[in-house]
């Protein structure tokens, strides 16, 4: 019996996961807490927050697993620029600064940093701590694991083999070639910021076509057995981090896109933006369906499991479970590198002999907020506050009141995604409950769409299939039934889909009694649910984000646990 | 008169002319208030007050609205001088309330507030002089929050320094601790200039590994180690053995 703790940290989202005798206790994003968008820094407050759910000291950590190796890593690096020598005189200072200046030690900054014996600390790869977050947190026995990011240590493509609780790896593809970093340089060209807007790319293709499949068959080639290759001339990330496309993409794309400028769809410019986005998408869908396929070939197992921040991509997840051929597909809801840290902290806790963790069944792996607190402080800022016996029954009468609601209750979420435990809620039938959102709080680009959560048992009334392992974490898309088009005006997507999430009692209690009471009330079980945060910030955590929250964003009311925070008319 | 006023006054002619320049200098006041913002929401997070966490949180209120405003301003002037423009408001902290403490933390807010407000006094006499209305109300918009938080932060710092005497003690602490980051900071930059001349010198002695590497870590392509694909039949069983 162990407790071990999973550190994510040094490039972007850090994040801490303490899994205590094989059940995966808590895991919180550093962003969190210290209130600065995917902050990368060592998660010293996350790992407190972590602590502190389990009632523990650092002492009493069997062991600190960080979830990279920083001499492969490192190794990699000086490889990348001597082989690109001399195009990366530029990067050299910096890189060399970053690699010996912190990177290298973070084991050491860690045990001091967390108050564990330096023996205690050590490290795994990037790509078998992301594949350990999803399988292990999966309902799977047997599956292939697809592990699709920027750049590990080396690989940027991986795949294993996950069977009870072992992980086998079977093959990989290495940096320069990566399909993260293919999106990420693509993310930048249309005028978004790389590790932030890649959701808006995604958003963003909806409103194209893939007119320019030709152009990214010259950019990417994939071959027969899933692999692909990028073509190299076309990108700059071997030598430059911070754009990471070159002059000769914008020869064959046409010129970049100001970030700054506003989108306009009756602009032919931006309708041209918005193919390049299409195609983009289509290729990328390609090329993760031919892994995806060469994945069930190789392993032959019934289950796959996706992750690595590609595996964000949530209509792509959608394609793979519908053509790829495998029975089940499973996406941890932090995907990206945060969840490395859940994966390492995982792989620790087997090799001290514990047993596998229960399939995930909630991403409110944070800590819970304080209504005590939350009620001190809006009696202290002079807001109208009052303790009601029924939230869910408060919450459902204002969503149908056409209020917009900002809701905390509970644990916090794990993830980019707010599931119901830090959320703004909504009337998601009127379109200009969606305008309005977009005005008063998320200021998003046109194209960016609000997410549906339904009653687990009423999806199949509203959209095209029933529940499946991604749905209660919101890491797929699903068709809207035309004949319910009108009552979620508000949700759906430019291309009839939704990013649905469905709820159940089991798994999100207070959200279920939300969409529960709606139902009584002959409403749709079914809200608007997005995170609540304004333009880059973090997702709220604690009480005195959410009360910032509410004193900065016009939401008509707040739900804090049983504490309604109204706004004077 | 003080330093920060002498010298606002000496650069203003220089700072507000050039149109890149101004553009950035917008930016960087919305960085900087944004970067107060989330002092101000951590200190809220951690004073165990819950009056003094509420009037945190007002002032990260302001200090969010004042960061849109030059952010706006900044990209407003961008468009019409057609220059580069200021990017994202990606904000950086020190965690200022962690490292010092909520007595000098309010200590270092109040200092900041009072040079900020006699900063932007002398701004607005130059908008003034020179008809820059746009800008001068800008600044006069943002100095009234700037003196209300000069003035509550003295407040709060008194009492938790047990008064006045205290509470310059603090300040002058902060101040001194000040002139010390900036020191660093100064030669942070000048240092920063000399690591790049080296590790360039350094760059030069990785010609001779340049064809080494080529030849003894070439490139790796495609899949590796490449697995036994398993016969269609198999795949098949297995699905069915599940």
């Amino acid at each position: 019996m162990a407790a071990v703790l999973g550190i994510s940290a040094h490039y972007h989202d850090a994040a801490a996961a303490l899994v205590v005798d094989g059940e995966v206790v808590a895991a919180v994003q550093e962003e969190r807490i210290s209130r600065i968008k995917n902050d990368p820094s060592l998660p010293l407050r996350a790992v407190d927050a972590c602590l502190a759910i389990a009632g523990m000291d650092p002492g009493a950590l069997d062991q600190v697993v960080f979830y990279e190796q920083p001499f492969a890593k490192l190794e990699r690096v000086m490889l990348q620029l001597v082989r690109t020598f001399p195009r990366s005189w530029r990067q050299f200072p910096r890189a060399l600064a970053s690699q010996l200046g912190v990177k290298i030690w973070v084991l050491d900054h860690l045990a001091e940093g967390i108050g564990v014996a330096r023996a205690k600390v050590r490290c795994i790869g990037h790509h078998r701590s992301h594949a350990a977050s999803a399988f292990y947190t999966s309902p799977f026995e047997h599956a292939a694991v697809l592990v699709v990011d920027g750049v590990g240590e080396h690989s940027s493509t991986s795949l294993w083999q996950g069977r009870g609780t072992e992980l086998e790896a079977v093959s990989s593809i290495d940096f320069p070639h990566s399909l993260g970093l293919l999106y990420a340089a693509l993310t930048a060209y249309l005028g978004f910021a790389v590790n932030e807007g890649e959701y808006k790319v995604m958003g963003l293709a909806a409103w194209g076509q893939p007119t320019r499949k030709d152009a990214f068959a010259k950019i990417i080639t994939i071959h027969n057995d899933g692999s692909y290759e990028l073509a190299l001339e076309y990108f700059a990330h071997m030598t430059d981090t911070e754009l990471g496309f070159g002059p000769v993409l914008e020869q064959l794309l046409g010129p970049r896109r100001p970030p700054d400028r506003p989108w306009d769809f009756s602009d032919p410019q931006d309708r041209a933006y918005a193919d390049i986005a299409a195609s983009l998408q289509h290729t990328l869908e390609e090329v993760l369906l031919g892994l995806a396929r060469q994945a069930r070939t190789w392993t032959g197992a019934p289950g796959l499991c996706l992750a690595g921040g590609v595996a964000l991509n949530a209509v792509a997840n959608a394609r793979i479970a519908r053509e790829s051929g495998f029975e089940s597909v499973f996406v941890h809801p932090a995907a990206g590198d945060a969840g490395g840290a859940l994966g390492a902290a995982v792989i620790g806790s087997l090799e001290c002999g514990d047993p596998r963790p229960p399939a995930l069944q909630s991403a409110a792996l944070g800590p819970a907020i304080a209504a005590a607190r939350a009620y001190d402080l809006a009696r202290e800022l002079g807001l109208k506050c009052t303790r009601v016996d029924d939230p869910a029954r408060v919450c459902a009468r204002a969503i149908a009141a056409k209020k917009i609601i900002a809701y905390a209750s509970g644990r916090l979420e794990w993830g980019p995604r707010a599931l119901g435990q830090r959320s703004i809620l909504a009337d998601p039938t009127a379109r200009k409950t969606r305008e309005r959102i977009n005005r008063a709080i998320k200021h998003r680009e046109v194209f960016r769409p609000f997410a549906p959560a339904v009653l687990g048992e009423k999806m199949a009334d509203f959209f095209v299939g029933t529940p499946d392992p991604m749905t209660p974490f919101m890491t797929r898309v699903a068709e809207v039934r035309p004949e319910a088009r009108e009552q979620l005006a508000a949700v759906i997507h430019e291309d009839g889909t939704a990013r649905l999430q469905t709820v159940e009692r089991e798994r999100a209690p207070a959200l279920h009694g939300v969409l529960t009471e709606l139902d009584k009330l002959g409403r749709p079980p079914v809200v608007l649910n997005t995170s609540q945060n304004g333009p880059g910030e973090p997702i709220v955590a604690g009480a005195e984000d959410a009360l910032g929250f509410f004193l900065r964003h016009q939401v008509d009311c707040m739900l804090i646990e049983d504490l309604l925070i109204e706004r004077p008319v | 008169m003080h330093l920060t006023v002498t010298l606002a006054r000496l650069l203003n002619p220089v700072v507000w002319r050039r149109k890149q320049g101004v553009v950035t200098k917008l930016h960087r006041f919305a960085l900087a208030e944004q970067a107060s913002m989330v002092d101000m929401r951590q200190a809220a997070r951690l004073t165990p007050s819950p009056a003094r966490a509420a009037a945190y949180l007002r002032h990260a209120d302001d200090e969010a609205r004042h960061a849109r405003m030059f952010a706006r301003r900044a990209q407003e002037l961008a468009r019409t001088y057609q220059c580069q423009s200021p990017g994202d408001l990606r904000v950086d902290t020190e965690h200022l309330f962690e490292t010092l403490g909520e007595r000098d933390f309010l200590a270092f807010v109040h200092y900041g507030e009072a040079r900020a407000r006699r900063q932007f006094d002398t701004y607005i006499a130059w908008f003034a002089r020179h008809g820059r209305d746009k800008d001068r109300a800008l600044f006069e918009t943002i100095i009234q929050d700037e003196r209300r938080h000069e003035s509550y932060t003295w407040e709060l710092l008194v009492e938790l320094a047990n008064g006045e005497p205290g509470a310059h003690r603090a300040v002058k602490r902060v101040a001194l601790w000040e002139a010390g980051r900036r020191w660093l900071r100064a030669g942070h930059g000048g240092a920063q200039w000399f690591y790049r001349l080296t590790t360039w010198l350094l760059y030069l002695t990785l010609i001779p590994l340049v064809p080494l590497v080529w030849l003894v870590r070439p490139q790796l392509r495609r899949w590796h180690p490449k697995p036994r694909a398993l016969p269609a039949g198999e795949v098949h069983k297995k699905l069915q053995v599940q």
